[in-house]
């Protein structure tokens, strides 16, 4: 298999505070290194505060890192500009934490859904639409209405499937369970293993959840305040956790039996 | 929303009883012969002052003169004011348009130049523009009106003559009441456009000016700092973020999705600045001798010409209550999640 991303050395800090300058320069990743190949998903784990996010908005290139380089398929994706940045932003597509705030208001889904087409220049018809809806498990009649009109497992149905529109290669899904509640969760993460197989995408799953992980991603990598500490197949991450952030992760999950 | 705007037009009435009946008992802490010597022009006339009291009754308990002139009021005649020689209800015609012309040119800067400024501030958020935009809005606001428009007449009008103060020019008055000059609306701009008479409109224009960017910067501040803090909380959602991930323009992503988005306040906040400004031009208006409603409400205190105080101030609250309707209806526009009830 293709190599599909991967990252090298990524740095990244933050100034934080002091509006009359002199803030503190605070680090959120220090270097991360890992890489997945084409079809294969990718889990990303951590506590809150850990960088996973932050990660997340370097690998869609919303922001550049102090250093290190990411490439998809090859492409250094900070070294883009204009035309192929454009193109860069079809293979890769978000899907965010909280389904309230990422869908426009004011949008129908019908507007939500034809964005991607319009922007990328590219021609469809009332039936892609429909067609990206029923994908994700909602009917015909959803075109008409406001986001405010759906539940929280609806709404990110909505954004699922407009991450979809332009088939990207590589969806990138920062917490995409966390504001939902258990039973619609369950739901979205079938959608999500679905949608993994038929369209042949690759995955970003980012969660704090182990036990979620393993359902979708085949690789995973535990991040402790700002670094990698464990990096390898889901399962032996799960099964036999070397480092004690992973540990730490493992034991707050509840056991079922 | 046909019915919600229809129970808020019924509390018209009652907003307006209370308003008059309130202003009515603080205008009976005035004695009658207070109030009688708004009709006496000369001390020889002094003598007949119990004659005026007692011809329009101002010595009769307070319920019987409020209901005498609620009487009126109902019929649609609100009494005569003597400070503008003429029935209340056609100084009202007379002033207001000017006032609203005056307002509607004002809140048009204060919601483009705001809105705008609160964007650009919020896009380079801490940076030296936006520093630059606050300082500066922050300075105009802090202001007195009439220091600030003492100052730019001085300047524009003293040194460099450009815009005079009143409503029109000599010339321009003289056009207007010739018999060709046909009045349709009352606003100057409107009709003169009518008459296809260019030479008023842009004279009237060019009054407007001054009057309208020192009414403007006081609200300005307001107007910027609610864009900028609305503007922010926008652009720090995810529906941004996934905007820009999709390849949109930067400026699609900040005047289309975020920019709208932030909007939702400044429309309540305009269209409350817009009634503040159409009761609160007294100021402007007298310092640039604008012949509008707020320098008739003056004149009209000053003299205790007290069918015009309490005209103007009826009009002021019919004014509130439709313009926070019309801020109301305005909502729905803009924000599809609101539904009147």
């Amino acid at each position: 298999m293709a190599e599909l991303l991967r990252a090298e050395n990524i740095a990244k800090s933050y100034v934080s505070g002091g509006a009359f300058g002199g803030g503190e320069k605070i680090a959120v990743l220090k270097n991360i290194n890992f890489s997945f190949d084409a079809g294969e998903s990718f889990g990303l784990l951590g506590s809150s505060g850990c960088g996973k996010s932050t990660l997340a908005r370097l690998m869609l290139a919303l922001e550049r890192p102090d250093s290190g380089k990411i490439f998809i398929e090859g492409q250094d994706i900070f070294s883009l500009k204009g035309r192929e940045l454009k193109a860069l932003r079809r293979k890769v597509q978000p899907v965010f934490q909280d389904p309230y705030s990422s869908l426009n208001p004011r949008m129908t889904v019908s507007d939500i859904l034809a964005e991607p087409f319009i922007v990328h220049g590219e021609k469809y018809r009332q039936s892609d639409l429909k067609k990206l809806l029923s994908q994700v498990g909602l009917g015909e009649n959803s075109l008409r209405k406001y986001p405010s009109e759906f539940s929280g497992g609806q709404r990110q149905r909505i954004a699922i499937a407009r991450a979809l529109a332009l088939k990207p290669k590589l969806i990138i899904a920062d917490e995409p369970l966390s504001s939902l509640d258990v039973s619609v969760q369950a739901q979205i993460l079938n959608l999500l293993a679905d949608i993994k197989e038929e369209y042949g995408l690759s995955l970003v799953f980012i969660s704090h959840d182990l036990a979620l992980c393993k359902f979708l991603c085949s690789k995973a990598a535990v991040m402790h305040k700002g670094e990698i500490a464990e990096l390898g197949k889901t399962e032996e991450v799960l099964l036999s956790p070397k480092s004690a952030a992973a540990q730490t992760l493992l034991e707050a999950v509840l056991p079922l039996n | 929303m046909f019915r919600y705007i229809l129970r808020r037009l019924l509390m018209l009435p009652l907003v307006m009883l209370g308003v008059t009946f309130f202003l009515f008992f603080l205008t009976q802490r005035l004695s009658p012969e207070m109030r009688a010597s708004l009709y006496i022009q000369d001390p020889r006339q002094m003598d007949s002052l119990e004659e005026v009291i007692e011809k329009y009754g101002l010595n009769d308990p307070m319920p019987v003169q409020y209901f005498r002139w609620l009487k009126g009021a109902v019929k649609g005649d609100l009494g005569y004011s003597e400070s503008a020689n003429m029935p209340v209800t056609s100084a009202i015609k007379a002033y207001l348009p000017a006032t609203i012309q005056l307002a509607v040119a004002a809140i048009i800067l204060v919601v483009l130049f705001g809105v705008w400024l609160g964007i650009i501030s919020a896009k380079y958020k801490d940076g030296f523009t936006d520093n630059l935009i606050r300082f500066f809005v922050l300075a105009g606001f802090s202001l007195p009106i009439f220091v600030l428009g003492l100052i730019l007449l001085m300047i524009f009008y003293g040194k460099l003559g450009w815009f005079a103060p009143g409503e029109y020019s000599f010339t321009a008055d003289m056009i207007i009441h010739s018999p060709n000059f046909k009045t349709y609306t009352g606003f100057l701009l409107i009709d003169s456009l009518l008459n296809l008479n260019f030479y008023v409109f842009f004279d009237v224009l060019k009054h407007l000016v001054l009057p309208a960017v020192t009414l403007c910067i006081g609200s300005f501040a307001l107007m910027v700092r609610v864009m900028r803090s609305s503007m922010l909380e926008e652009l720090n959602k995810d529906y941004v973020r996934s905007a820009r991930a999709r390849g949109l323009s930067e400026f699609k992503v900040i005047y289309e999705h975020a920019g709208l988005n932030a909007m939702i306040p400044v429309v309540t906040l305009a269209s409350i600045q817009f009634i503040r400004l159409l009761g609160g031009t007294v100021i402007v208006e007298t310092v640039f001798d604008y012949p509008g409603i707020g320098r008739w409400g003056v004149e009209c205190a000053q003299q205790l010409d007290i069918a015009g105080v309490m005209g103007f101030s009826l009009m002021v609250a019919v004014l509130f209550v439709l313009g926070n309707l019309a801020a109301d209806i305005l909502y729905t526009a803009i924000d599809p999640r609101i539904r009147l009830k």
